[in-house]
């Protein structure tokens, strides 16, 4: 692809960066020998983030009938798996619930398709063929769409031309040529390039840059790269909660070389994912 | 104008002049609109899946998410209202069911919706008047009780009517 243009470059580099906690989290998380006490040590470093996790896990959807007033306690509750994605949720949470020109149709849909897609990670994670790790694949549904931050403004200012070329073809299928006819880049490049600035380990880079062309990531991330890929398919299949782009992108049908999935156990994804979504929202 | 908003897996039914019916950003969710526009009753379900025997217990907190358990309900649902008792008298419309296109035939679920609930209506007495399903977007719908007319719009404001 041709090079970023300095504007979008500048706009990568000023983008506020997921907390420090957040990458340090990743980091860890992404490391195998690490252990759930540097987990807890990191979050605990961070008094907010610490608050707002045990504000979530005493919120009446945990059902719990005895406070959890400790990190400790909450991952003997929660397991490492859990509290990890609930921090990596918190800090996320700050920077995606921001409004997002152009692709939203309303205010906070692109939080909404992340949380989704992290949530259909983390339910096909066990489908995959070759062992992953769940919460990078969470991380990288949650964060897939991040170069979307940087180009939205950049897109929002051709809104009227873009529509009007969408309205013209309604067979249009591929919303990456589109960002690429308008910009000379796309959001799965800018997202790749705003991994690397923010120092995320390399599979969650390839994750991102790849979303929706699995096929081009390394060979050791491929399955990693599959799942995000097919996540975001899943949380853009219930249509509500998703930008203008909806579904405007193809599906690599590889994934049956890295996953196995059938339809009922897809039905049951998009089901769980569904619930899981309802949950949360009335838990914050 | 009264809108009543209808979510995933939600159903309304309406016999008020002033009011319509509205639900947002299909997907492969189909909205299948039953009304009976002499006696000026209307109704929508938003169909997530086709079969509720997946998880029985979401089926009777949600039945609309399901294309079973939500189309004979909604049937009911509008004759309570007023609609004509004679299946075959009311009007079917199906909206959404967009298509992830997938060779392996695991992505299909809108083409899976759009089988169940057409086979739903037939043991019914009933099949669809108008459809719009099908192809690659995502399809907001609206019936208005008083003109029973059904005004789609896809995600970049574009409206037509079925
Ligand atoms: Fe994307």
């Amino acid at each position: 692809m041709s090079e970023i243009s300095q504007n979008i470059v500048d706009s990568i580099y000023n983008q506020p960066l997921i907390s420090n906690s957040a990458i340090q989290l990743i980091n860890v998380i992404g490391d195998k020998h690490h252990s759930s006490a540097d987990t807890i040590q990191i979050i605990e470093c961070d008094i907010s983030l610490t608050a707002q996790i045990l504000k979530i896990v005493n919120s009446a959807s945990y059902g719990l009938n005895k406070p959890i007033e400790t990190l400790a306690q909450a991952v003997i509750f929660l397991g490492e798996g859990e509290l990890f994605r609930l921090a990596v949720q918190a800090c996320a949470g700050s920077v995606l619930k921001n409004a997002l020109p152009f692709y939203e149709s309303e205010p906070g849909v692109l939080w909404a398709h992340s949380l989704k897609t992290g949530l259909a990670a983390k339910y096909l994670a066990p489908l995959v063929k070759e062992s992953i790790n769940a919460e990078i694949a969470f991380t990288g549904g949650i964060l897939a769409e991040i170069g979307k931050l940087v180009i939205g403004q950049f897109l929002m200012t051709r809104q009227e031309e873009i529509y009007d070329f969408l309205n013209k073809d309604e067979s249009f299928d591929n919303f990456l040529l589109l960002e690429r006819k308008f910009l000379g880049t796309d959001h799965c490049q800018v997202g790749g390039e705003l991994a690397i600035h923010w120092k995320l380990p390399e599979v969650l880079c390839q994750c991102i840059a790849n979303h929706h062309s699995p096929r081009l990531a390394k060979d050791e991330f491929k399955s990693h790269a599959y799942i995000v890929h097919i996540s975001d398919m899943v949380a853009m299949m219930s249509g509500k909660d998703n930008g203008i782009d909806c579904l405007t992108y193809p599906l690599d049908p590889d994934y049956v070389k890295y996953i196995n999935i059938e339809s009922s156990q897809l039905a049951r994804i998009v089901l769980d994912v569904d619930k899981d979504f309802a949950k949360i929202k009335s838990s914050v | 104008m009264n809108r009543i908003v209808v979510g995933v897996g939600e159903y309304a039914v309406s016999n008020i002049m002033s009011e319509s019916i509205k639900t947002y950003a299909l997907g492969s969710c189909i909205a299948v609109v039953i009304f009976d526009n002499i006696k000026k009753v209307a109704g929508m379900v938003h169909v997530a899946l086709p079969e509720s025997k997946i998880d029985i217990n979401r089926a009777s907190e949600l039945p609309g998410y399901f294309a079973d358990t939500g189309i004979p309900l909604l049937v009911d649902e509008v004759k309570k209202k007023g609609a004509t008792h004679f299946n075959k008298n009311l009007t079917v419309k199906l909206i959404g069911g967009a298509q992830i296109s997938d060779p392996n035939n695991t992505f299909n679920i809108g083409r899976r919706n759009a089988m169940a609930i057409n086979k739903i209506l037939w043991k019914l007495g009933m099949g669809p008047k108008a459809t719009d399903i099908g192809k690659n977007f995502s399809r907001t719908v609206e019936i208005d009780v008083n003109s029973c007319s059904v005004i789609i719009n896809n995600a970049t404001g574009k409206k037509w009517m079925i």
